[in-house]
């Protein structure tokens, strides 16, 4: 396998793994780098042609949880309604959870 | 982008926990490509259209600034997204109108509003569109309710003929398919609406006409997305035919003043068959005329159904996730939406209460000439008339022709206007309540009406003028009469001969029957869908559908 890596440009199980978690993340919300991104993938599959979007929702499980978000560098809340929270410290998001001052909404 | 920081003194109380996530992809329409997901945000439950589509403005407004040529926006056929839908419509730069000529007289054109979106110089069309599987899933839904009964001139199609097939040891269909059954199982949708099941039916008898004809023209229109093979302009006449013979129901229900909401498929199922039949055409006209180089149509791409999938393989990898995991997911998705896109194999048609069942990534048997070749405006034209024809065809083989659905009701006068001038005439134009539509008691009471118009007439002293007249009536209800046991004597008579028979009868009944059988398909005459029925083959259009030219649903199951 070294051998054939010498000559040719040889990825492994484990150097692609590697590989795809230094891919940049879906960004939180719907920001410029979202366009981005996409603009990016379409170039390397070198495709310029007709697209098509599409939309649907699924069923999620309530919860709020921190989320670090590696472009931006630093915790981010999400699981609630509306824009994402910049956590300042672990100590007040734990406060804020575990306080009763959040609401679930109820399906309706 | 800049975020508010949570602190202590953030405005927690009004914070809400997400309960759907709402995903956007994007998909490039070409055999082997995977999705790419624009972007995911959660949502509460409870949110209005208004709410809704700010995101998708941002998000198209986004692609059309970075020049990605959005050809559709595809959604499922809630309401909410249908309005979101019409949202994006009202916020177009220019509109043009596509027109297609009616082949009905008393019609007007059809227009189909093209709305574009974006500025100078890259200014781009979108065709709203709604997931075709899942119409096909709604159309044997509304076909299962036990609110509303789909109604044809001389016959209905309803559950229990289902039922009946499914319990057949030939059937096409499972049990699972009708009892304890799944209404989202997309395999049993594509096995009521197969070609097997129409050639079940076909066999068993004419009192199956109305489900088969259902079941033909609404499978047909999803076939027009999913088929891989045939030819745009084919695929255009199939969209065509399912739109006016939509028309012709909704024109018969309301002449015959059935209830559209008892006797019709719902406004919801309707609305949708609206949009992909219009949808396709728009499509077409896109990919013509304003995409570069005309690249092939492949319409099955072009829906939800790559979200579903996406949202499939998530609950693979956590089956109840949250948002979070979701985002610590996408790194896995991204090799199984490519893993699940390179190994796709066909899918399980014989599966049961299963759910859905992806096949966007089938790709066997396209025939990427037949999808590259664009009809021009006159071929569209064309494809309209014959639409319309075949429309017409099955809508008279179901009991109504289309001169007998566009004349004007003549309402003859009532039997008390000939002779008590003083008594007010029953209006029999007013409307009546649904339930006077189905009740027996109004016969009862016509009669008693007649009976005693007859008994004052008797009691009365009238002129020898008027006993003339009177005696004319007579004469004709008779010879009415007489017609029309002539005509059940022939109809019992054809009934007791079997199909494959025919050549050891009477050299006049043959005559008849050649003479019956030889008029073309388009029925005129009033009486001869009725008096058919027993005899009349199923219309050249399903037999070819079930035999020789199998679209790609039906060909699809290896039943």
């Amino acid at each position: 396998m070294r051998l054939i890596s010498e000559f040719f440009n040889k990825s492994f199980q484990f150097s692609l793994r590697i590989q795809r978690t230094r891919q940049p993340r879906l960004p939180i919300g719907i920001q410029e780098r979202t366009f981005q991104l996409i603009e990016d993938r379409l170039k390397l599959l070198d495709y310029d042609g007709p697209v098509a979007l599409s939309c649907d929702d699924t069923k999620l499980l309530p919860s709020f949880r921190p989320y670090y978000d590696h472009d931006l560098g630093g915790y981010y809340l999400v699981g609630h309604v509306g824009e994402p929270y910049q956590i300042a410290d672990i100590e007040t998001f734990r406060e804020v959870t575990t306080s009763h001052s959040l609401e679930k909404a109820t399906k309706v | 982008m800049t975020h508010e920081v949570l602190s202590q003194h953030s405005p927690c109380l009004l914070m809400h926990a997400l309960e759907q996530l709402r995903l956007w992809c994007l998909q490039v329409p070409l055999p082997k490509v995977a999705p790419l997901i624009v972007a995911a945000k959660g949502i509460p439950n409870d949110v209005s259209a208004d709410d809704l589509f700010p995101d998708l403005w941002h998000i198209v407004s986004g692609l059309i600034d970075r020049k990605i040529q959005v050809t559709s926006y595809a959604a499922d056929g809630s309401n909410v997204e249908r309005n979101v839908q019409r949202l994006l419509e009202q916020h177009a730069t220019k509109t043009i109108t596509i027109r297609i000529k009616h082949p009905s007289d008393g019609h007007p054109d059809i227009r189909i509003e093209l709305p574009f979106f974006g500025s100078h110089p890259f200014v781009i069309p979108i065709a709203n569109l709604q997931d075709s599987k899942h119409l096909l899933k709604t159309f044997r839904n509304n076909l299962y309710s036990g609110a509303r009964l789909l109604t044809f001139p001389n016959g209905v199609a309803m559950f229990s003929q289902v039922r009946e097939m499914a319990f057949d040891t030939e059937s096409p269909l499972f049990r699972r398919d009708v009892e304890k059954l799944d209404r989202q199982d997309d395999n049993a949708a594509t096995r009521l609406f197969c070609a097997a099941s129409l050639q079940w039916l076909e066999s068993r008898g004419p009192e199956f006409s109305a489900l088969v004809v259902y079941l033909f023209v609404f499978g047909d229109l999803i076939d027009a997305y999913q088929n891989r093979s045939i030819s745009i302009t084919e695929r255009i006449q199939i969209v065509l035919r399912a739109y006016f013979f939509l028309e012709m129901w909704e024109e018969f229900l309301l002449k015959a003043r059935y209830p559209k909401s008892k006797h019709f498929i719902s406004s919801q199922c309707a609305a949708i068959a609206h949009t992909l039949s219009m949808g396709f055409v728009k499509l077409v006209v896109i990919y013509r005329d304003h995409v570069e180089g005309s690249p092939p149509l492949l319409p099955w791409l072009l829906c939800t159904e790559v979200i579903e999938h996406v949202f499939g393989l998530c609950r693979q990898i956590v089956k109840d996730f949250t948002e979070k995991d979701f985002r610590d997911m996408e790194p896995k998705l991204f090799i199984k939406i490519r893993q699940a896109i390179f190994t796709a194999h066909a899918t399980d048609g014989k599966a049961r209460a299963s759910g859905y069942s992806h096949t966007y990534t089938d790709g066997r048997g396209i025939n990427m000439t037949a999808l590259s070749l664009y009809p021009t405006n006159r071929d569209i034209d064309e494809a309209a008339v014959r639409a319309y024809g075949e429309a017409e065809s099955l809508f008279g083989f179901l009991g109504v022709s289309s001169r007998e659905l566009h004349a004007s009701s003549t309402i003859l006068p009532g039997i008390q206007s000939w002779v008590l001038d003083d008594h007010s005439v029953p209006d029999l134009v007013e409307d009546t309540n649904d339930s006077d539509l189905l009740c027996d008691e109004e016969d009862e009471s016509d009669y008693d009406d007649y009976q005693a118009v007859i008994d004052s007439l008797e009691d009365s002293s009238i002129g020898i003028s008027q006993q003339k007249k009177l005696n004319r009536y007579r004469y004709a209800t008779i010879a009415l009469s007489v017609d029309e046991q002539m005509e059940m004597c022939v109809k019992s008579f054809l009934m007791t001969l079997d199909s494959d028979d025919i050549h050891p009868i009477e050299p006049s009944s043959q005559n008849l029957i050649t003479t019956i059988t030889s008029r073309p398909f388009r029925m005129t005459q009033p009486a001869l869908p009725k008096f058919l029925h027993n005899r009349f083959p199923l219309p050249t259009l399903i037999n070819q559908a079930i035999r020789s030219n199998l679209p790609y649903l039906m060909s699809r199951l290896s039943i």
